[in-house]
């Protein structure tokens, strides 16, 4: 759910593990889901999953919120079953298909009840493509943010201030959702963009009648209560 | 008739006293994020991070920040110096942590990882923004 308080200057975005700026090509991003951290995780245990020398190996990608010491923790989680001997090309796109397909659940588990009475952010404009833009923060080598055209704090604040907060724009789909400049075109609304071309090289993989993915039957929500304390490295 | 209101009454009392009490840490607990500064006592305990709590100030103007990441979970605490970009303090005080510098960081800042925990500690300086930070990127539960 993003605040007011968490946006920041455009030229702060690459340096910053949190916060929310402007784009002009991808509207809001959200950078704490646009980190790829999971993403990293991800590919690392397919890579251990090839390495394991077994035919066939379990990968499991997982999304979720956790409260602050870990009173409180649900989400989203998925298992496949891939054949050993994916090139690297196919492990991207396998990580791309488990990524989408869990966010959209997510987004999905966040906007319904109870869970929809402490969020609002539930297909929150700037969720899933943030999501997608951390996949592209770590399969691609481009420097990516002068390509996003990231907007200044106060450019930021008066779209904020002009659609009220983003929480009310919702978007399930992973294409950027506009805010067009309210002084330069007055009355406007949002609109759809087009997802940059760094941002269109993957493509999620469907292949499934090859039998080298195998989707499980029941992707699982996990609740788990006070069971642990995330904050033990404190 | 009258013993069971006074009852009710006093139930109901401390029912709202341990609300009043409670309230404040739940909204702190499930917050999405936090801006405070160390005079905001409350926030300060419940979310810093003994490490930012120990760090060299090499700013009177600074402040904390927290935020919980929902989707890729993931938590960062950070604490950010307005008008310095002085951060040698800083660098010898994670040397002390035992903290090493990494080749590689995901964000345009300096990484540091220690081996006693999981945590990515990340130093930055914004020089056009005369600004100074060291944010911990956490994730502490992968299901």
């Amino acid at each position: 759910m993003s605040q007011r308080s968490e946006i920041i200057d455009g030229k702060k975005a690459a340096v910053f593990n949190r916060g929310l700026v402007y784009t002009e090509v991808l509207g809001w991003v959200d950078l704490g889901h646009a980190q790829g951290t999971d993403i990293i995780e991800l590919l690392r245990k397919i890579r251990q999953g090839e390495a394991s020398g077994k035919e066939f190996y379990d990968v499991t990608y997982s999304q979720g919120m956790t409260s602050s010491y870990g009173l409180a923790r649900s989400g989203k989680v998925m298992t496949w079953r891939l054949r050993h001997g994916r090139p690297y090309s196919e492990q991207k796109s396998i990580a791309l298909a488990m990524m989408m397909a869990i966010a959209r659940q997510f987004e999905i588990f966040q906007s319904s009840f109870p869970n929809n009475l402490v969020t609002d952010s539930g297909f929150s404009g700037e969720d899933l493509v943030s999501d997608l833009l951390g996949f592209y923060r770590v399969v691609s080598d481009q420097n990516i943010f002068p390509i996003l055209r990231p907007v200044s704090k106060a450019e930021a604040l008066k779209r904020w201030d002009y659609y009220v907060k983003i929480g009310n724009w919702q978007n399930d789909t992973f294409q950027p959702l506009l805010f067009p400049d309210p002084e330069k075109f007055p009355h406007a609304r949002p609109r759809m963009g087009v997802l940059p071309k760094f941002m269109q090289n993957v493509t999620p993989y469907s292949n499934f009648l090859s039998g080298n993915v195998i989707r499980s039957r029941n992707d699982k929500t996990f609740v788990v209560l006070g069971a642990e304390n995330g904050r033990m490295g404190l | 008739m009258k013993k069971f209101i006074a009852v009710l009454a006093v139930v109901l009392l401390l029912c709202g006293i341990a609300f009043v009490f409670i309230w404040p840490v739940l909204r702190m607990e499930f917050a999405s994020s936090a801006h405070y500064t160390e005079q905001d006592k409350r926030e300060y305990k419940y979310y810093t991070p003994e490490l930012l709590k120990k760090m060299p100030r090499i700013s009177k103007d600074y402040e904390f920040h927290y935020t919980n990441i929902s989707g890729p979970q993931a938590f960062v605490f950070g604490i950010h110096f307005n008008g310095t970009t002085e951060t040698s303090r800083i660098r010898k005080y994670l040397i002390s942590e035992g903290y090493i510098p990494q080749k590689e960081c995901q964000v345009q800042a300096e990484c540091w990882r220690s081996p006693r925990n999981n945590d990515v500690v990340s130093l930055y300086k914004l020089v056009e923004f005369n600004e100074a930070g060291v944010e911990i990127y956490r994730r502490p539960n992968k299901e």
